[in-house]
């Protein structure tokens, strides 16, 4: 199984910008630094394991 | 990797997310410094720390911002913050040893780019004080303004990008790895 390991990740900090974003359009939280940095960072990290490649046999291995 | 083990990644991931929002700091109870009073649109400042408790305006609203300082001020500053952004949205130099002030920000002026949770800061010279205060700008629907567009083309775009990023299958044919 290859992966997209950079793309999953640059994927996730963008969707996170627009997901602070509008948390704060919907006065869920007010935008702050704090919440521009910690939110895109968390989904960066969800981008990354979506994007992590796996082998069938449960193996991980480096994307090629 | 199994299935189950690659949701546990996904799920620790998502934990980490919501286990920082839950930890950010609360705001501090002194909002105002200095021993001086502020009012935003006729509500205390110092009672408008979080998102249950802050001051609701609309988006073709005038707010009144004032003041009071315990010595002369030389002038103030309001400013509105959008994450490391702080746009002033008044000012105006004292000279004649006023201890109070007062400021009218016209909500149209900046309801147009996006609605929300807003903190208002504001701070005085002479006498030096500072305050802040959450503002909550009701209007047209998120989405439909430019910050919310903005968020929600980001969000379908980065969501795409996740998507794509999805682990597939290499096909290996007679000639070798074709994809």
């Amino acid at each position: 199984m290859k992966g997209h390991r950079v793309r999953g990740a640059i994927s996730g900090l963008v969707f996170g910008l627009g997901l602070a974003i509008l948390l704060q359009q919907f006065a869920i939280v007010p935008l702050t630094t704090l919440v521009l940095v910690l939110v895109p960072l968390g989904t960066a990290l969800i981008g990354l394991a979506i994007g992590w490649p796996r082998s069938p046999s449960g193996a991980t291995r480096r994307a090629s | 990797m199994s299935r189950a083990a690659r949701l546990g990644r996904i799920l620790a991931a998502a934990a980490v997310v919501a286990a920082a929002l839950v930890a950010l700091p609360p705001a501090a109870d002194a909002q105002v410094t200095g021993g001086c009073s502020a009012t935003v649109a006729g509500q205390d400042a110092n009672a408008a720390h979080n998102v249950r408790s802050a001051v609701k305006v609309g988006e073709n609203d005038t707010i009144v911002v004032t003041g009071t300082a315990p010595g002369p001020i030389t002038g103030y500053k309001v400013y509105l913050t959008f994450g490391p952004a702080r746009f002033q949205v008044a000012d105006e130099t004292v000279s004649d040893g006023r201890t109070a002030w007062t400021s009218t920000v016209n909500v149209r002026d900046y309801s147009r780019y996006g609605v929300g949770l807003y903190r208002v800061e504001g701070d005085t010279t002479g006498t030096v004080c500072t305050g802040w205060a959450y503002v909550k700008v009701t209007g047209p629907f998120p989405l439909f303004t430019v910050a919310g567009a903005v968020g929600g083309l980001l969000m379908i775009g980065g969501g795409v990008g996740m998507a794509l990023s999805r682990p597939r299958k290499v096909k290996v044919g007679p000639q070798g790895v074709i994809a």
